[in-house]
């Protein structure tokens, strides 16, 4: 019953109820595994592209501070491009975390943000924590393996490598084996990453009767051939701009309710609508919920 | 279509007439405040934010409750959350919330780990004394202990103006190469500490390994000094940043530890709940570990290469202990000890 009374989340396995303290019950939707890795790999598409960017820009100013005779330019734009990496790869999700956002800017683009599992508060110290374990669970073998291969290291590569690859499967494929879809840094800081859907502001469907409504008058027996489900589906399509599919919802409903041909679709979807939603919400002012066309209310 | 139906259709219409203003002036706000911070808004905006919250929850339990209208109770649903998490998940006050951390929640949560950070000192200094120890009996032991990039071309091979030179920054290498050095060192450190808190959760078992063999290679760097009779000079080197950056490590393979400690004795918690404690607590030390090393690696990068005066870098590097131990383990009042 939870998943009819939020409506936009589609699949309840992944539905958390968060109680607000003026005791209205919100629905979360834990982010997927496949939104998390994308905004991932965002994010590092973006440190990349900001430290190519760095390297130019470093490396030319490097280039003239050796033309002005001081001979250790190099140095010194080697030493800021450290620092810059080091920034980066360190503190990128942190400082975004900490805005008000919650989220990188990865995480805004697949509408994603990070929050207290409690609903509390989500402290500079808990992002601090998910975020520093990020170097145990996937960057310490990758810059092992780097350093091995920069070493040339010949003799033992291969089991480096292999456990390497072992360690980042086991804490990126981590969040699967939790119905919470956390990472090691999620569970230590007690947050996980919740969808934050965007809907815009909608009409009213009811406002926008047709011109010629009075045509369409149902019986009771018609109006309540459907209930909340179906109704609520029909505005989707109602809401959309598929016509095909609206013909399809038409002829099915009309075949239905023994309603003659209509010439235009959507006037009769719409007054079917309007009646059917009238007829459902009269009864939910008396306590009545007709949840869908099975139940018998 | 029957006047029953008209009425309801007209209810609908007043409610979404009477709240829609709400509903868009608090969307307005919050992406404002989002999109830049508190600031961006006015007191009066700031005062209303909440206001408009609750006007908002109250739009979407109505609603729920007598509209099909999915699209609305969708809107609704994502904007009060939305809300939510801005009206009780911002830090409001970052000012008083900074004071706060560096008055109380730093150094108590340090003082709260005093036995975790006597454990990760302890495991450091058996790794410095495993380290020179080794190296004394046999100095090819050197050469397996010590990260190439770390050693800096030092070795027991060295001649003593080799190791002098790289001590006091004369001559051959010049200023800038050692303050590249001092980024590398700085960063590595850096990643030391951070490894030796992440590591911790495994039982603590990696963070006190990798405290252990951080320290050998630290001693194993010092005995090379000591046997050629530079022992005073190289821990003067290492003192004038060391007492921060090396307190820096030990409080983070003491977080480390704690959180180690808590998944494998979670006590009254379950274990998943006292890993989020420990995890939550641990985190209050590493921000604060995170400015220390930044601190160190200012003295590492600058007092170091100005100051070559071996008595002075004993005193800074002792002065800057004693004010960390003042400010940790200072008695305070109504601090409860044990």
């Amino acid at each position: 019953m939870v998943s009819a009374a939020f409506g936009h989340i589609q699949n309840s396995k992944f539905l958390r109820g968060l109680e607000t303290p003026e005791g209205v019950k919100l629905a979360l939707e834990i982010g997927s595994y496949g939104s998390r890795v994308a905004a991932f790999l965002l994010d590092w598409i973006i440190i990349v592209l900001i430290m190519i960017v760095a390297v130019f820009v470093i490396g030319l100013g490097g280039g003239s501070l050796e033309g002005e005779g001081k001979g250790d330019g190099g140095t010194v734009a080697g030493m800021l491009l450290m620092i810059t990496f080091y920034v980066l790869s360190n503190f990128w999700f942190t400082l975004f975390e900490l805005g008000p956002k919650g989220a990188t800017p990865g995480k805004r683009i697949l509408r994603l943000r990070v929050v207290a599992r409690d609903g509390s508060r989500l402290s500079a110290s808990s992002i601090v924590t998910r975020n520093l374990m990020r170097s145990m669970e996937g960057l310490l073998p990758i810059f092992y393996v780097i350093a091995q291969a920069a070493q040339g290291a010949a003799n033992d590569n291969g089991l480096a490598a292999l456990l390497s690859g072992g360690w980042i499967l086991f804490f990126s494929l981590f969040p699967l084996f939790n119905r919470d879809r956390m990472r090691v840094g999620d569970l230590l800081a007690g947050t996980w990453v919740i969808r934050t859907p965007k809907y815009a502001a909608s009409h009213d469907l009811t406002d926008r009767a047709p011109a010629d409504a009075d045509r369409f008058v149902f019986t009771d027996e018609q109006m309540s051939a459907y209930g909340a489900y179906e109704l609520q589906t029909l505005e989707g399509v109602l809401r959309g701009s598929d016509n095909a599919a609206a013909t399809i919802v038409a002829e099915t409903i009309r075949n239905k309710i023994g309603w003659p041909y209509e010439y235009d679709d959507r006037a009769f979807l719409t007054a079917y609508y309007n009646a059917v939603r009238a007829r459902l919400e009269r009864g939910m002012l008396f306590g009545k919920r007709k949840k869908d066309k099975f139940d018998r209310v | 279509m029957s006047g029953s139906a008209d009425l309801i259709a007209a209810g609908q219409r007043n409610f979404r007439r009477e709240h829609e203003t709400d509903w868009q002036e608090l969307e307005g706000l919050l992406t404002r405040a989002e999109s830049k911070s508190a600031r961006a808004l006015s007191t009066d905006e700031l005062m209303r934010l909440p206001v408009l919250y609750r006007a908002t929850l109250s739009s979407l339990s109505i609603a729920r409750e007598t509209s099909l209208d999915k699209a609305l109770i969708n809107y609704l649903e994502a904007l009060s959350t939305r809300a939510y998490f801005y009206v009780y998940g911002v830090r409001t006050n970052v000012r008083e919330g900074i004071v706060r951390y560096f008055a109380h929640d730093w150094p108590d949560m340090v003082r709260s780990m005093w036995k975790e950070t006597i454990a990760a000192f302890f495991f450091l200094a058996a790794g410095i004394a495993t380290g020179m120890l080794l190296v004394r009996s046999d100095p090819s032991w050197y050469g397996s202990i010590m990260d190439e990039g770390l050693a800096q071309g030092r070795g027991p091979q060295s001649t003593v103006k080799e190791l002098r030179d790289i001590i006091y920054g004369e001559s051959g290498t010049n200023g800038t190469g050692l303050t590249f050095f001092a980024t590398y060192l700085f960063i590595n450190n850096t990643q030391v500490s951070f490894l030796c808190f992440a590591l911790g959760f495994a039982f603590g078992v990696p963070a006190a390994f990798l405290l252990v063999q951080n320290g050998v290679m630290a001693g194993a760097l010092l005995e090379v000094y000591f046997a050629k009779g530079l022992g005073w000079n190289m821990v003067g080197w290492l003192t004038i940043h060391g007492t921060t950056e090396l307190f820096a490590i030990v409080l983070a393979g003491a977080a480390g530890i704690k959180i180690g400690l808590a998944c494998a004795f979670p006590g009254d918690f379950g274990r998943i709940a006292a890993a989020a404690k420990a995890g939550r607590e641990a985190g209050v030390v590493m921000i604060g570990v995170i400015i220390m090393l930044l601190f160190a690696g200012l003295l590492e990068g600058f007092a170091r290469q100005l100051i070559t005066n071996d008595i002075a870098r004993y005193a800074i590097g002792l002065l800057m202990l004693v004010l960390w131990l003042f400010y940790f383990y200072r008695p305070r009042k109504g601090s409860v000890h044990g």
